[in-house]
């Protein structure tokens, strides 16, 4: 069921609990039919949370999937840093890549090989 | 100024300006920075709110469910009254844990905007092109190790220049333009693609934050006034318990009520703060964006020059 219709159902219901709660209050009513008015009320109160419930779940799984979506351009986005890291990382390899070959030239020239 | 270091600075600028004037490449700006620091401040914490409604309202219907329990009157004589009063009691329960089940799937729901923000500040953050820097200078050191030790060894009489801190400037420029440019435009896209879903979610928040407060308004009457009522009068008098009970749901519906508002204003809020994000990241309009961008480029080629410093010192 959609959120439009559990909320205009929800609308009859809080009605209908405004109505019984306005029998409720004249007075001189008897105990059974006081007691009957006011099995109606809970009734309609528990109606009225099961809707509730209802309504929010139903918006909670529209959420969800809109959320689902967002999670997965956050994993794009996420892998998309990782390569801006790169750049620097390939700099520093580079970097190391010249100091080894210093390393290596000054040890071939100690052992008088170049 | 030293001749070299003007003819340095000025092969940078004109290297700059090339990269974005002649491809016409859009680099991050200080401003686009400040927007998304500015949105991830805004948005803080907000995720949070929403399940906070629903699991507050749990604890009103758990309430006024015993509430109308109270009511009632019971005897060995009809054993049904206890057992359904139990079933009553069993389902308030159950209702106070399914809407706390469903605050925390809203909550789970939103925490991704959470993640969200935090990953668009990751991604505008200057680390990058910090870390360029260090490595560019490590390079140039390097690159002047090799050449020192070229000349020590075959060119003693007529040495090779030190040009390590004039190649580590003009890879932190080049580097740091080409990540500048690939930072504005992964924020570009990243933000016009989760636009429509960030709209859409701020919309649908709002609608759940829009029908609690018209629950939390009803509760009064429907779940609280009728059923104290109800109590009072087959009671004849009440305990401070039980009117402290009533007071304290009074409270927490009319504070519920306020916060669903607050959390609806703040779903347009968010959702406006994402579009003004989308907005500031769109292709450069005008001129004052347009300077913007010469002032990222001065940025870079001052951390260029300041490489190049470096590197010539040691």
């Amino acid at each position: 069921m959609a959120n439009t219709e559990i909320r205009k159902i929800l609308q009859h219901i809080r009605s209908a609990q405004k109505e019984v709660a306005s029998a409720l209050d004249k007075p001189g009513l008897s105990k059974p039919r006081r007691e009957l008015l006011g099995d109606t009320a809970d009734s309609l109160r528990e109606l009225d949370d099961l809707l509730v419930i209802v309504d929010l779940n139903e918006s909670i799984n529209d959420l969800e999937e809109k959320s689902t979506k967002i999670q997965a351009i956050n994993e794009r986005v996420q892998k998309e840093i990782n390569d801006l890291k790169e750049v620097a990382q390939t700099v520093d390899a580079v970097a190391k890549g010249v100091d080894a070959l210093v390393k290596a030239f000054g040890i071939l020239v100690s052992a008088r090989l170049v | 100024m030293k001749r070299n270091t003007a003819v340095f600075i000025i092969y940078l600028a004109l290297m700059g300006a090339c990269f974005f004037t002649v491809t016409g490449c859009a680099v991050l700006t200080t401003s686009q920075v400040q927007e998304v620091k500015r949105f991830s401040r805004a948005t803080d914490g907000y995720t949070e709110l929403p399940g906070a409604l629903a699991r507050s309202y749990g604890v009103l219907v758990r309430d006024s469910a015993l509430l109308a329990l109270s009511r009632q009157e019971f005897s060995p004589r009809d054993p049904t009254k206890a057992a359904k009063a139990w079933e009553k009691i069993v389902q308030a329960y159950e209702d106070e844990q399914r809407l706390g089940a469903a605050g925390d799937c809203l909550d789970g729901a939103l925490a991704v905007l959470r993640k969200y923000s935090q990953i668009l500040s990751q991604l505008v953050a200057d680390d990058y092109t910090n870390a360029l820097g260090e490595s560019s200078a490590k390079l140039g050191t390097s690159l002047n190790s090799a050449i020192d030790a070229y000349n020590k060894n075959f060119r003693a009489a007529n040495p090779l220049p030190s040009v390590g801190g004039d190649i580590a400037g003009a890879i932190r420029l080049a580097g740091g333009l080409y990540i500048r440019h690939r930072q504005q435009r992964i924020l570009k896209d990243t933000v016009a693609i989760a636009n429509p879903l960030i709209q859409g979610l701020m919309g649908d928040v709002k609608m759940v934050a829009d029908q609690m407060a018209i629950n939390y308004e009803e509760y009064e009457t429907t779940h609280l006034k009728t059923p104290f009522k109800e109590v009072a009068n087959a009671a004849g008098q009440l305990t401070i318990s039980t009117i402290a009970a009533v007071y304290d749901d009074l409270s927490r519906a009319r504070a519920g009520k306020g916060f669903a508002k607050k959390v609806s204003d703040g779903a347009t809020t968010y959702a406006a703060a994402h579009q003004a994000l989308v907005d500031k990241t769109r292709q450069r309009m005008n001129l004052k964006e347009l300077i913007a961008e010469i002032q990222t480029l001065q940025t870079e080629v001052k951390a260029a020059q300041d490489i190049k410093t470096k590197v010539d010192k040691k």
